[in-house]
């Protein structure tokens, strides 16, 4: 049994000067309780405030957090959350996700001491996106709301004190990515002609819930021209089997790469009758290389390839996941046919959990819990 | 560690520039004392005969890891 440990609050006193302020950050800095960014101070005050917003009792056990092990309970999130710049209400969606990143299936034990530059992307469901102004347009995976940049963040200061992740001693990323300071996106459920993403998986369209994806950095598709979803999507099946991708490698193992495309495209390719299942399935049979290209080069030999491909025949065709269910479809974004692939290392599965009260309830608005 | 647990004695090996890491890894596993065998870094896309040097000159501790009792958790 894996020892677990309980973190303890350290509590000092920070005055209401500046001067302070900066000394807390220097210190906070010191100690490696940041991500190298300035942080906000945790008063007793600021956390309170935000623990109205859950009906958890502050000392309660939420999970488990690799590799420390360290034990990460509802003030011991809120302390991170609130150090990174969250506003109180957006505990919910924190609780939530830190609960989805400890699933088995998500391998955060792999993910937080990879070599692989997966950071760990917070997609936001439901209501819940327009009660925090959580951004599903224009610049998505960029810089300029509060909700996305914060609570991004808090996850990773929560990696970083509550799971032990240190850069170069326990997360051995090789580079990195800039996502690893924060990185959080909503689905433009409301510009999507399909079903939203937490209702393909099973939820209510009226409930908020979260899913969480390791993955790489965002990788662009710019495909402008392209009269036919045949070859709009082509593009994007290149780009999704790029040669150095974890995908092509590891896709007998239980895995998903995801594609993200603007609500302007997803009604483009509805006009022609393409809905989400159909994407998926296509991307799964053209997102491809064949065995001869692979072979000796990437992470060839490192993991078997899918029982359905012949490794022998240098003109199979082999995937990036082991079926199409495995392809992740969302839609956000702004205007234009960008699209982006979000590439996974090939052996972690997204999460996805809804915002519930305590008992399993969904939540209706985080002003449930001041009720 | 899961096969120390369960009584399998083994020989973790990592390259030096993983080292500490493995340790650090293995001390918040509360599995400190986990037999570790360092090899030259780097391996990857060696020619093989370099590799087998590379093992050739830790092969003692492998013997002493892997004849040593099961790794015994730690507080």
């Amino acid at each position: 049994m894996n020892e677990r440990k309980k973190t303890t609050p350290i509590q000092f006193a920070v005055n209401d000067r500046l001067d302070d302020i900066f000394q807390f950050f220097e210190h906070c800095y010191e100690q490696g309780w940041t991500d190298g960014l300035p942080v906000y101070p945790p008063t007793e005050k600021a956390v309170n405030e935000m623990l109205r917003y859950t009906d958890r009792e502050p000392d309660e056990n939420i999970a488990v957090v690799p590799p420390k092990n360290g034990v990460a309970t509802t003030r011991t999130i809120a302390i991170n959350a609130i150090m990174a710049g969250c506003k109180p209400e957006y505990l919910p969606v924190i609780i939530a996700a830190v609960q989805a990143m400890v699933e088995p299936e998500y391998n955060l034990y792999g993910r937080q001491t990879t070599t692989h530059p997966g950071a760990h992307l917070l997609i936001v469901h439901g209501p819940i996106r327009h009660e925090l102004q959580v951004n599903c347009k224009q610049n998505v995976f960029g810089e300029g709301t509060r909700a996305n940049a914060t609570m991004g963040r808090a996850l990773r200061l929560i990696l970083i004190n509550i799971g032990g992740n240190k850069p170069g001693i326990t997360d051995m990323a090789t580079h990195g990515q800039p996502g690893k300071y924060s990185f959080c996106m909503g689905e433009d459920e409301e510009g999507s002609p399909w079903p939203a993403f937490h209702v393909e998986r099973g939820l209510h369209a009226s409930t908020s819930a979260v899913t969480m994806l390791c993955a790489e950095s965002p990788h662009n598709i710019n495909d402008q021209v392209s009269k036919t979803p045949e070859m709009y999507l082509g593009s994007a099946a290149s780009t999704m089997a790029t040669l150095g991708g974890n995908g092509l490698y590891r896709s007998a193992l239980q895995g998903e790469q995801g594609l993200v495309i603007t609500a302007e495209s997803a009604q483009w390719l509805a006009e022609f009758g393409w809905t989400k299942p159909k994407i998926r399935d296509f991307l799964f049979l053209n997102a491809r290389q064949t065995v001869g290209q692979l072979r000796n080069r990437g992470a060839w030999g490192k993991s078997p390839l899918p029982d359905f491909i012949d490794g022998k025949d240098d003109n199979a065709r082999v995937p990036i996941v082991n079926k199409a269910e495995n392809i992740l479809v969302l839609v956000a974004g702004g205007h234009q046919r960008h699209m982006n692939a979000l590439l996974t290392a090939g052996y972690s599965m997204s999460i996805t959990k809804a915002l519930t009260r305590k008992n399993g309830t969904p939540i209706t608005s985080v002003r449930d819990f001041l009720l | 560690m899961h096969l120390e647990r369960q009584g399998v004695p083994t020989a973790t090996f990592v390259t030096h520039a993983f080292d500490r890491y493995a340790r650090g890894l293995c001390r918040m596993q509360a599995m400190q004392t986990l037999p570790i065998v360092v090899i030259a870094h780097p391996i990857a896309a060696r020619p093989i005969a370099q590799l087998q040097d590379k093992v050739r000159g830790v092969k003692s501790d492998l013997i002493q890891a892997l004849t040593t009792g099961p790794t015994p958790p730690q507080s």
